[in-house]
């Protein structure tokens, strides 16, 4: 078998596992979510057909069991258990065993799994009206013409309905899950209100339904209201309403129904609406101009909604052929800035406008390159759910997950990278953070704890925070533990922040019991370790009682960025333009300044002399850039401000950990090297100053 | 003018309905032309078709006798939302779409 294919394979099959752990967690919320249930089982359905059309036997023949566990329920439409979310989920877990290292899935447990499986579908009792073998209607978006048929159904519930126990519109809402449907209610039988006897039934419903199921599908629907209620199902040909995938227009419906040909075209020649004129002069029946109005909004629903899945067709692409690409994106933006500088240098014309379209190109493929490589931050955080859920039942804590700014797009790398911290801060809000539950509802706090994962964007950076409502950080406790440790001295005298900052030092840890999820004595640490290596930093804010939150600030991206140039003695410096918030000219202060007064603002200033040391003579003259990350912002006087810069990141390693507020290093036009501020930590040192 | 306010019951199902269609038929009764009457389903958590009816009647009355009905409640409460559907066809005709309207392509 082609390996391109069994990777393909593995990558829809790990997607399908993660969309049925949502399912899963979805219906163990609401055992009786219909959607739910059936997403999950056409998830195990596909991973079963494909797993074994791709040798993966024992992934099939496992996928079957369990597909027959859920589908037991499905079919019998009983609420799902406890029990059978749990296993299934556990179930899942083990198909990704299965997929990912076949040799080490243990067979012993899947023989549980399914006598597990088999004791719950055992337990359970199938009303006798359960349907034994209930397919599934295809998706609408896949519609072409052949596979899908259109019913035009027509539904009058009796009078006396609800005395019967029958709630018509939920057949109505049943029928809608068969396929795509258009729905209309005709309440105009219902009488004043005077008139009304309210526990009748007053109310008929049209309903035209494109669907991959048989008719029978439809029957069952009514199944009870046979004999009592009027139903007729009339199935309706496409070619009444369509012309392959485009949708009719309103005279060809029309003249379809046997209206005079005179009439339409009479109609037509007119610049009004062809559906006024046939029904005010020429006593076309409302009904008739009603109805194929409604067949024509049906089959625009269904060509739209084939056509929305068409124009979202999308390519997998492996990610290192995107990283290559970024490379090579890279290199011609350095290749470019160098030839911008010698056509600037050479004064030829001609050349400089090329030169500018060069400049133009280069940006737009920059642009969509970085693009590409965006996926959004939902795709990392919907792996959170099921581990809040496992936390909640290891720890015996009531829990909730909040989900915030899912749709906040990062570069695939860095999504790569955070998966680990932030598993490690998850587990670590659940353990420490939060409380018992008994203790909270003690203190008056809602049973329930609540972590909130969120992000956001701030001009370069991302801001990934992960938050607790619970007991805060115990300050004394920490001071305690890093002073047995030696981290500081006995007689330190240290500020909150400074406090807590130290939970960061490698090998720290206050939790009195290592238990199974966090409290090893080492993470946190390591946590810092990946946010700097990704450039970014990681900090805590804690409310003793009111909880704790972490900030990981990780730059955008890792490999291109629009600077802004400054110089500083015969050194270039590049700093992100996105943090750049203004720059003004000024003579350069005699006496060293540690503020500036910009408007009502004081801003923390720093000279780039002080802070990176110059052995020219500095000019008369100072540029002073504002940079600002989130809340702060700090001012640093340059010897000269060149301008807008596009310029590839490159890493300088270890060397970083050692320059403090230099992130990396850019090569410019001339072959000369810049080095890229880290404005970020800049502004974090000289907060304090302010 | 007099504003009145009814609560429809949290369970606003077959077993309820009876008891709002009088309390909105007496505030009908009692109500000055041109003044409002509220039908309050913010705390109704249960609801089916028959409410929808009982709505659908209230609103067509009130309008009837000179009187300005309004409903409160939300997005599940909807008239569409209870009856499952894309349109409703009212009984006074008011928001059912006429040809004159469509926006059918014309030929």
């Amino acid at each position: 078998m082609n390996d391109k294919l069994i990777e393909t394979f593995l990558d829809e099959a790990h997607e399908l596992l993660d969309g049925l752990e949502d399912h899963l967690l979805d219906l163990e919320k609401n055992p009786s979510d219909i959607e739910a249930m059936n997403a999950a089982f056409r998830a195990l359905h596909s991973i079963k057909g494909s797993a074994s059309m791709f040798g993966f036997e024992a992934v099939g023949a496992f996928a079957h069991e369990v597909e027959a566990a859920l589908d037991f329920f499905r079919s019998a439409s009983l609420p799902a258990t406890p029990e059978l979310s749990d296993a299934v989920l556990r179930s899942r877990d083990h198909i990704r065993a299965l997929l990912d290292a076949p040799d080490s899935a243990s067979a012993e447990e899947r023989e549980d799994l399914i006598a597990i499986l088999a004791g719950i579908t055992g337990k359970a009792t199938k009303p006798e009206n359960a349907k034994e073998e209930a397919a599934l209607p295809k998706d609408i978006r896949e519609f072409t013409p052949g596979q899908f048929k259109t019913f035009r159904i027509k539904y009058k519930p009796s009078a006396d309905c609800y005395h019967r126990g029958v709630k018509p519109e939920a057949l109505i809402r049943e029928l809608r899950g068969l396929g795509e449907a258009s729905i209309r209610c005709d309440a105009q039988a219902i009488p004043a209100l005077t008139q009304l006897d309210p526990e009748s039934c007053y109310l008929s419903w049209n309903a035209l339904l494109t669907t991959s199921m048989q008719k029978s599908a439809i029957n069952d629907v009514f199944i009870f209201e046979e004999g009592t209620s009027e139903v007729s199902i009339e199935e309706i040909d496409h070619d009444d309403v369509m012309d392959g995938t485009e949708v009719k227009k309103l005279g060809e419906i029309l003249s379809a129904r046997n209206l005079p040909g005179g009439d339409i075209d009479k109609a037509l020649s007119r610049q009004r609406p062809i559906g006024e004129i046939l029904v005010k002069e020429m006593g076309t029946p409302e009904a008739v101009v009603e109805d194929a109005l409604f067949e024509q909004q049906h089959a625009r629903n269904i060509v739209k909604a084939a056509k929305d899945e068409s124009d979202r067709k999308t390519i997998r692409i492996r990610s290192d052929k995107l990283d290559g690409l970024l490379n090579l994106v890279g290199e011609l933006v350095t290749v470019q800035a160098q030839l911008s500088q010698t056509v600037k240098d050479s004064g030829d014309r001609h050349l400089h406008g090329i030169s500018d379209y060069v400049k133009r190109l280069a940006g737009e493929l920059r642009t969509t390159a970085m693009e590409l490589r965006l996926v959004p931050v939902d795709s990392l955080f919907a792996k959170f759910k099921r581990l809040a859920r496992d936390l909640s039942k290891n720890l015996e804590k009531e829990l909730e997950l909040k989900l915030e700014g899912g749709d906040t797009e990062i570069d695939k790398s860095v999504i790569d990278v955070l998966n680990d911290p932030l598993v490690h801060l998850v587990r670590n809000a659940a353990d420490h953070g939060l409380e018992a539950t008994a203790d909270r509802a003690a203190v008056g706090k809602p049973t329930v704890g609540t972590i909130t994962l969120k992000a956001q964007h701030a001009g370069a950076f991302v801001r990934i925070s992960v938050s607790d409502d619970g007991k805060g950080l115990n300050r004394e406790r920490i001071l305690k533990r890093a002073v047995d440790r030696g981290v500081i001295a006995q007689d330190a005298r240290l500020t909150d922040d400074e406090i807590d900052q130290l939970i960061f030092k490698p090998g720290f840890s206050t939790a009195e019991v290592v238990s199974n999820v966090s409290g090893r004595g080492v993470g946190l640490d390591v946590v810092k370790t990946a946010i700097d290596q990704l450039g970014g930093t990681l900090t805590v804010n804690s409310r003793i009682g009111k909880g704790t939150e972490f900030c990981l600030d990780i730059p955008l991206t890792l490999a291109i960025i629009d600077g802004f140039l400054v110089r500083s003695g015969n050194r270039n410096f590049v700093i992100p333009l996105s943090s750049v918030d203004s720059c003004f000219e000024r003579e350069r202060p005699k006496d060293p300044e540690r503020l500036i007064v910009r408007g009502k603002d004081f801003i923390p200033y720093v000279s780039s002399r002080d802070l990176f040391g110059e052995d020219e003579t500095a000019p008369t003259r100072e540029e002073v850039v504002i940079v600002s990350v989130f809340e702060s912002k700090l001012a640093i006087g340059f010897d000269q401000v060149i301008g807008g810069y596009q310029t590839v990141i490159k890493p300088i390693g270890e060397i970083a950990r050692y320059a403090a507020g230099i992130s990396g290093a850019a090569i410019l036009a001339d072959g000369g090297i810049a080095l890229i501020l880290d404005v970020a930590a800049l502004a974090r040192t000289h907060k304090g100053v302010s | 003018m007099l504003d009145i306010t009814i609560r429809a019951p949290e369970n606003a199902g077959i077993a309820s309905i009876a008891v709002l269609k009088d309390e909105l038929l007496s505030a009908i009764e009692k109500a000055a032309k041109g003044s409002s009457i509220m039908l309050d389903l913010s705390g109704t958590t249960h609801a089916d078709s028959s409410l929808a009816q009982v709505i659908l009647a209230f609103e067509a009355t009130a309008a009837d006798k000179g009187l300005r009905a309004t409903i409160k409640g939300d997005d599940d409460l909807s008239l569409r939302s209870l009856l499952s559907s894309d349109s409703v066809g009212r009984p006074d005709g008011k928001a059912k779409r006429k040809p004159a309207e469509a926006e059918g392509d014309r030929a």
